[in-house]
């Protein structure tokens, strides 16, 4: 189930979001792992699977407001993120980390998670403009920084992390 | 670990929908402004009693979606065909002399149920609809039909104001059916 495509999950969401009931269950099998294997990654065994179920439950509760044709895949990471980084505060916030907090980035799964994780930025990246993709692109040092001046790349980056937000649904800190 | 998976599973469609309850509501209150304004402009703020029934039939139709929400969307068109149907249609009896006279109006709910009914076939047959979707899709077209033709019942008693609507709805699920039907006896 999780070997869907990601233009397969794009369709899928697409009909859920329309209201066909039926992409439920195909999708569910679909970002369920996904989930878990990102949280697994990022705060380790106890956690994982209520942060992911949590996660869920926001992306599903959402669902109806996707906007069809655009991918997934971003949309989908940038509200599971949200809610590993609500679940790290709450951990610092009761307690002292301990030794097990510490996951290993280099075991297999995490390196998967990593991977997906940078291919929905590149859809992500995809879906803006050439000047705020170039801008992002700039700013995570893939590509040289255009000759504009300071205050102007800064404003590109500004326009094109409202742009970014918006096309991941204003899930960032909500 | 097999309960839970189906626990979760089950969480996540209860999120769906109520979810999708709150943006549907969320979106038919949208709709509620230029329908509502325009039934205040046509008919005076006695038409905005009857805004929280076309809410909830909105509501309904964003819920539901897909051909639902495709119904509800034409049947707006044959709400909007109720605007334009003269009182001197659906009350025949008042006008001329009577009027004239001072003397107070009849109310006739039979010619509003045909006045709906011949608006709800007309549009009905106007449609395409295809035989596996034909009951979501007039069921959409009867609530959006509704949502509409209420707005135009507030100048109208109750008995004739229930008889345009019935008709209406009527009129839309009969020449569905029939089209349906039709249809399936064509490619059998």
């Amino acid at each position: 189930m999780e070997t869907l495509r990601e233009a397969d999950l794009d369709a899928l969401m697409a009909r859920l979001a329309n209201g066909d009931r039926t992409a439920f269950e195909a999708l569910y099998g679909a970002l369920q792992p996904r989930a878990l294997r990102l949280a697994r990654a990022r705060l380790g065994e106890d956690l994982a699977p209520d942060v992911a179920q949590a996660a869920l439950l926001k992306v599903f509760a959402r669902a109806s407001e996707f906007v069809p044709g655009r991918p997934c895949l971003p949309w989908f990471y940038a509200v599971v993120a949200n809610e590993i980084r609500g679940a790290r505060r709450r951990v610092r916030a009761t307690r002292e980390p301990k030794d097990e907090d510490w996951v290993d980035v280099n075991d297999g799964e995490s390196q998967l998670a990593a991977r997906e994780l940078e291919r929905a930025l590149e859809l992500a990246l995809d879906s803006l403009d050439e000047t705020s993709a170039n801008a992002v692109a700039a700013m995570l040092g893939r590509v040289p920084r255009p000759t504009v001046r300071a205050e102007t790349f800064r404003k590109r980056l500004s326009r094109a992390y409202g742009k970014l937000r918006l096309l991941l649904g204003e899930h960032d800190g909500s | 670990m097999e309960a839970d998976t189906s626990i979760h599973y089950e969480r996540a469609r209860r999120a769906y929908e109520w979810g999708r309850l709150e943006t549907s509501a969320r979106r038919a209150a949208m709709l509620l402004v230029p329908i509502g304004g325009l039934g205040w402009l046509l008919w005076g703020a006695g038409a905005l009693v009857w805004l929280p029934l076309t809410l909830a039939a909105w509501t309904i139709a964003y819920w539901r979606g897909e051909a639902v929400l495709r119904g509800a969307w034409l049947g707006l068109l044959a709400g909007g065909a109720t605007f334009v149907l003269p009182m001197s249609l659906l009350r025949p009896c008042c006008v001329g002399r009577v009027v004239e006279a001072g003397a107070s109006c009849c109310t006739m709910p039979g010619m509003c149920l045909g006045a709906g009914a011949a608006v709800g076939l007309v549009l009905a047959t106007l449609v395409p609809v295809s035989r596996t979707s034909w009951p979501k899709v007039a069921g959409g077209m009867a609530l959006g039909a509704a949502s509409l033709a209420m707005l135009r019942c507030s100048s109208l008693f109750a008995g004739e104001a229930l008889g345009l609507v019935g008709g209406l709805l009527a009129g839309l699920c009969a020449a569905s059916a029939a089209k349906a039907l039709l249809r399936r006896d064509a490619t059998a």
